[in-house]
């Protein structure tokens, strides 16, 4: 490989290092903003997660005596889960910091695991509101992840590949810059929609405002965390969301992605630009809908969520049957 | 008014004008699917609104891109009878109805989905022999497949919902399959059968509507099943 690509591509991962990190806060700041500005309240400062976070990191951690190893390993693992998916995705180029590791279907694992310690972590504090959290996100992941590898899997089959890399590369192609409307895609970006509703515990599914309610999911497992793990698993929440913003823009609106062949500065910072306007789109949409929608009761979710998995599975189905038509153009 | 793509000169490559197609007509399948997705009946209404909006989506990128001009026509009646006039009915008809307790579907909603699945696929395997046949106008190869699915669908939302409101919904998703058919088929059929189809439609949803209202009076819920229940 060219010494001056692999500098680029080095520089790369190190700015989407920093960016995931950092932009992440940001996102969810902007969806507290847009809600409290539809609510027609005046809302908290776009910076607060900074300070909640920097404050947290500087307090004091205390830990239930009844706890194990797992309570004090789970933030860690979180995070560091979650950083990883971030660099095993493109986000402004399509070069894929970790691509040598795994694909998508490593992702989808990475997931599970932050979310098997999570379950773990809830219950090890033996608190009542720590295992009912757990049983909950456990019950409804089996409809979660089902729908959510039957929704990129979509994407995959279109690409011909499992790679992100490749996906974002051939959907960004200028000669295929209609696939927006294969409509294999509409049925899959629905579906993965509604996963990332459910997965970042959004409005419909789980309230991500408040740890008063008896429908809290995510909430009721870290209830028992403080101090710098709290920050942890916060800032891991955070970065979900911007990694399933990340999934959505970059797999069914892939323009502007600076190919990884020949990367040029002016394109990766029209590629960075587009990347946040995207996302900027994106988690506006995410604000209206928790604002438009009324949170359903938790025997209802399980609804909603077979809504996203039977979509995913028409889209999937779709594309095997219209394999001529709008997709079969891509291969 | 109607100005088509060759007034303006322009010529669209027809596998792009087909995916614009296929993409319509797949919103109209997914909206089909939310109809069944959910018990609310103000959002049925507005699903079917946006359904409808679709279709008159599908009419006009037919008339336009096709240059058939009378579909200008088409469209604009189904913009001004079912994304208006029939949403606004049956809204206000809702105001009207007394309020009750939930109803509960025939079939529950995660197995109707998949019930709906199922049937995409039996729409699937229906056309699939006509569209390897090849037909002479072959705008859009899944706009067959998504309307036979819109269709049975439709049947599939009358048969699993008992309140006689989602029954109505049901009824119009599947007109709407059924002239997203005759669109797709055969580029428009003339001018006077769009007409009649669109003035039944119109009068059938009224009908419904008062019979509803008269239902809804009489046995104090919109429960069909209670419909076979004598009454003094």
């Amino acid at each position: 490989m060219d010494l001056k690509i692999l500098g680029m591509n080095v520089l790369v991962a190190l700015s989407q290092l920093v960016l995931f990190l950092l932009v992440a806060p940001l996102v969810t700041g902007w969806a507290r903003r847009v809600k409290a500005f539809m609510q027609n309240r005046r809302g908290p400062s776009l910076w607060q997660p900074y300070f909640n976070l920097t404050k947290q990191l500087r307090k004091e951690v205390v830990v239930s005596e009844n706890t194990s190893w797992i309570f004090r390993f789970t933030p860690y693992i979180v995070f560091t889960a979650t950083l990883a998916i971030g660099l095993l995705i493109p986000i402004y180029t399509s070069f894929v910091p970790l691509g040598f590791i795994g694909d998508v279907i490593a992702i989808i694992y990475l997931l599970a695991l932050a979310r098997f310690f999570m379950a773990l972590a809830g219950l090890d504090a033996a608190s009542a509101f720590g295992g009912l959290g757990s049983s909950r996100e456990m019950s409804l992941a089996a409809i979660i992840e089902p729908a959510m590898i039957l929704a990129i899997f979509t994407v995959a089959v279109t690409a011909g590949s499992t790679s992100l890399s490749t996906i974002a590369e051939k959907m960004s192609d200028k000669l295929n810059g209609w696939d927006l409307l294969a409509p294999s895609h509409l049925f899959a970006f629905i579906g993965l929609f509604i996963v990332a509703l459910a997965e970042t515990g959004r409005i419909p599914v789980d309230n991500p405002a408040t740890h008063l309610e008896l429908t809290m999911i995510h909430e009721a497992m870290i209830l028992e965390y403080s101090g710098r793990y709290l920050a942890l698993i916060e800032w891991a929440a955070s970065m979900k969301l911007l990694l399933f913003l990340t999934l959505l823009a970059n797999i069914f609106f892939p323009w502007g992605i600076a190919a990884s062949e020949q990367p040029t500065f002016d394109g990766v910072a029209l590629g960075l630009g587009i990347y946040l306007l995207k996302i900027l789109i994106l988690t506006t949409l995410v604000a209206f809908v928790e604002c438009t929608t009324a949170k359903l009761r938790l025997f209802r979710v399980p609804d909603l969520l077979t809504v996203s998995f039977v979509l995913s599975l028409i889209a999937l189905v779709l594309y095997f049957i219209l394999g001529g038509g709008a997709s079969h153009a891509l291969l | 008014m109607p100005f088509c793509s060759l007034d303006f000169g322009l010529h669209f490559d027809p596998q792009q004008v087909a995916r614009v197609l296929d993409f319509f007509a797949t919103f109209i399948l997914v909206c089909s699917l939310l109809v069944l997705a959910t018990e609310r009946r103000h959002v049925h209404v507005r699903i079917y609104a946006l359904q409808s909006l679709s279709l008159a989506a599908v009419a006009f990128s037919v008339a336009f891109f096709n240059c058939e001009r009378h579909i200008f026509i088409a469209t604009a009646l189904i913009f001004i009878s079912k994304v208006i006039v029939i949403p606004v009915l049956l809204g206000r008809l809702m105001t009207r109805l007394i309020p009750q307790q939930p109803v509960k579907p025939m079939i529950n909603i995660p197995s109707s989905l998949l019930f709906a699945a199922v049937l995409v696929l039996i729409a699937d395997y229906l056309t699939r022999n006509i569209l390897s046949a090849g037909h002479e106008f072959e705008l859009a190869r899944s706009v067959l497949t998504d309307s036979v699915g819109v269709v049975l669908l439709g049947l599939l939302i009358m048969i699993a919902r008992k309140k006689a409101l989602t029954q109505i919904i049901g009824f119009l998703t599947m007109e709407n399959g059924l002239f997203l058919t005759g669109i797709a088929i055969t580029a428009g059929m003339p001018l006077i059968v769009e007409l009649g189809v669109l003035f039944d439609v119109l009068v059938a949803a009224f009908l419904m509507g008062v019979l509803l209202y008269r239902i809804s009076e009489t046995f104090d819920s919109i429960d069909v099943e209670k419909l076979t229940k004598l009454k003094e």
